[in-house]
């Protein structure tokens, strides 16, 4: 997860350590941002989310859960 | 290749590797988006491409709006795109409906517009207007080119994938396209550029023309058929060059594509300076392309502002960098381009002429044909290209767009006077222009430009001052006052303002010089 960690960290234009303080903060991003986030997680780590994951993917944390159950 | 050109052109660089990169580029650009889906996404990858043409771009943006009101309109942006997903539209003829509303456009924003239209494509008859053609990202991306996982979050159902191949268009191709001179020359080395092999030491059977390299040949062929100047900058005997040409007769290029042929053993920055002195253009309008970054090196140590690609191996990867390269798409392209190596050839016979005989034996022995255009529109592509792409004659770096030059025209209180030209060596085309506003009774000259490959043939004073007083008549009046803007690079204007218009800088006089019509065949075509 140190690798979604680092592309949060890079679409928000934040250090590591600040996603990491802030995995279960609402709020962090818009829905473009989202966006953004979810094209680069499924570029560098080769998956797919569904329409349904998109949506939840409302926190780093559901980002990363969602990511674990895909590897 | 540099870090930055092998990341932009040669490598397919991540989503994560252009979101983070940090544009280093002073030169802004503001770009108007008026959309009707997101183009957002386009902006965080574009960044790294528009810096390797020296910009950096300002982007704003319009509500969604597929009805194309225009009422949400950034007027003061150098570039306007019209980013639509076309597949919003119900009529079958959406061409017809964009291009009643770029009528519209058009009465209120007069720079240049870029049509980007996805999920189909667009017939625009304004020929001020730049419509991007996606057909062959389409047939690659096939069906990937949409994803409509993401539209509902997105704002478009273009994939990531295909979001990031525009970017790259629009970042090298058709922004610098519109916003920025096209270059003018292509100087290439030969050996493992337009081969693979060296041939001093391969000889001429000895070296390769490897598929890639002869669809690189060809591509530059098609360059210099269409009116770039195309040039060899090589260090080898220019015999051994010469036979080359002769002997591969399985070589696309023939020596007769060539503008100018400098094959010797001096450095390379040497044939480069013939090269400029013969084409009398500037060092960025040129293109350098070389095997040897240690050539490339040595070319940027002397020209600084020179543009330079390394050739690779692959002939098809260098061919793939150059349609790529900024400057390299030319918008607007006309009949006009591709006379302009075949007058560049012949101005070695002028010089040639011209230290055998006296200057007005000279001048007369080029039966020189000079016409007039008052207002004809016919001409206001052209005009609109040169007004852009002079930087040496010029008055004032006015960067007339194409709606511009057709609102002089069209207006009485204002003209536009073109002059074609042609010798008994060749045919220049479109070469000068000057505007003219009337204030009161006296001609305000707006702007003068000329192409340099038209100075220098003896005739500068006639072709200038003569197009200034038709363009008086034209107005019905009998005095002069010209603006001029001193700049870096318009010294020879600057000098011919020196020597025949020092009575009208700043000042308004009746029009009094007088110039050897008899030199020439001038005729003046009015609507």
């Amino acid at each position: 997860m140190e690798q979604v960690a680092e592309i949060v960290a890079c679409v928000l234009k934040k250090d590591v350590a600040f996603v990491q303080e802030n995995l279960t903060t609402e709020n962090l991003w818009n829905s473009l941002t989202r966006v953004e986030i979810i094209m680069t997680v499924e570029e560098e780590l080769d998956i797919l989310f569904t329409p349904d994951e998109i949506k939840k993917v409302t926190t780093v944390q559901a980002l990363m859960d969602i990511v674990g159950e895909k590897l | 290749m540099t870090d930055l050109q092998s990341f932009v052109l040669k490598e397919k660089p991540s989503r994560r590797e252009l979101l983070a990169y940090l544009p280093a580029s002073e030169r802004e650009v503001h770009i108007a988006v008026y959309r009707n889906h997101s183009f957002e996404l386009v902006e965080h990858t574009i960044g790294a491409y528009l810096d390797f043409a020296g910009l950096k771009a300002v982007f704003s943006y319009s509500d969604y709006d597929d009805s194309l009101t225009f009422l949400s309109l950034d007027k003061k942006a150098d570039l306007l795109i019209l980013w639509l997903d076309l597949g919003r539209y119900k009529q079958t003829d959406v061409s017809v409906f964009i291009g009643a509303r770029i009528v519209e456009l058009r009465k209120t924003f007069k720079k240049s517009v870029l049509v980007v239209p996805v999920g189909g494509n667009v017939d625009v008859e304004d020929e001020s207007v730049t419509v991007a053609d996606f057909s062959s990202l389409t047939a690659t991306f096939g069906a990937d080119f949409f994803d409509e996982r993401m539209e509902a979050a997105s704002g478009t159902r273009v994939s990531a994938r295909a979001l990031i191949a525009i970017s790259k268009e629009l970042g090298l191709r058709y922004i610098p396209a519109c916003v920025l001179p096209t270059l003018k020359a292509i100087v290439v080395d030969l050996d493992n550029t337009l081969y693979q092999g060296v041939l001093g030491e391969d000889g001429i059977d000895g070296i390769v023309l490897t598929e890639g390299h002869r669809r690189f040949q060809s591509v530059l062929k098609e360059k210099a058929e269409a009116g770039w100047f195309l040039c060899v900058a090589s260090k080898n005997d220019p015999r051994d060059v010469e036979n080359l040409f002769a002997k591969r007769t399985d070589f696309p290029l023939r020596k007769e594509d060539f503008t100018g042929f400098f094959a010797s053993w001096d450095d390379k920055p040497i044939a480069m300076e013939k090269i400029l002195k013969m084409l009398n253009i500037g060092m960025d309008s040129v293109l350098f392309i070389d095997d040897n970054p240690g050539e490339i090196a040595q070319m940027q140590a002397r020209f600084p502002h020179v543009h330079t690609l390394v050739a690779e191996p692959d002939g098809d990867v260098t061919a793939q960098a150059l349609a790529y390269y900024p400057g390299m798409l030319k918008i607007g392209a006309n009949a006009e381009d591709a006379l302009r190596s075949a007058d560049v050839q012949a101005n070695e016979e002028r010089e040639r002429m011209q230290t055998e005989l006296s200057q007005t034996e000279y001048v007369r022995s080029l039966q020189i044909e000079l016409c007039f255009f008052v207002d004809d529109m016919h001409f206001a592509p052209r005009i609109a290209e040169l007004a852009n792409k002079t930087n040496q004659f010029i008055f004032n770096y006015k960067r007339y767009t194409l709606e511009e030059i057709n609102d002089l025209m069209r207006n009485k209180n204002s003209v536009v006077v073109s002059a074609t030209l042609s010798d008994k060596l060749s045919e220049s085309g479109t070469i000068a222009v000057c505007v003219g506003i009337r204030e009161d009774e006296t001609l305000v000259l707006d702007e003068c430009f000329v192409s340099c490959r038209a100075l220098g043939r003896g005739i500068d004073d006639i072709l200038i001052l003569e197009m200034i007083r038709v363009a008086a008549e034209t107005l019905g009046v009998k005095k002069l006052s010209v603006r001029f803007q001193k700049g870096e690079r318009n010294v020879p204007a600057e000098r011919f303002v020196e020597k025949f218009l020092k009575n009208y800088i700043d000042k308004t006089n009746e029009i009094n010089f007088v110039t050897d019509t008899s030199l020439v065949n001038l005729t003046v075509r009015r609507n």
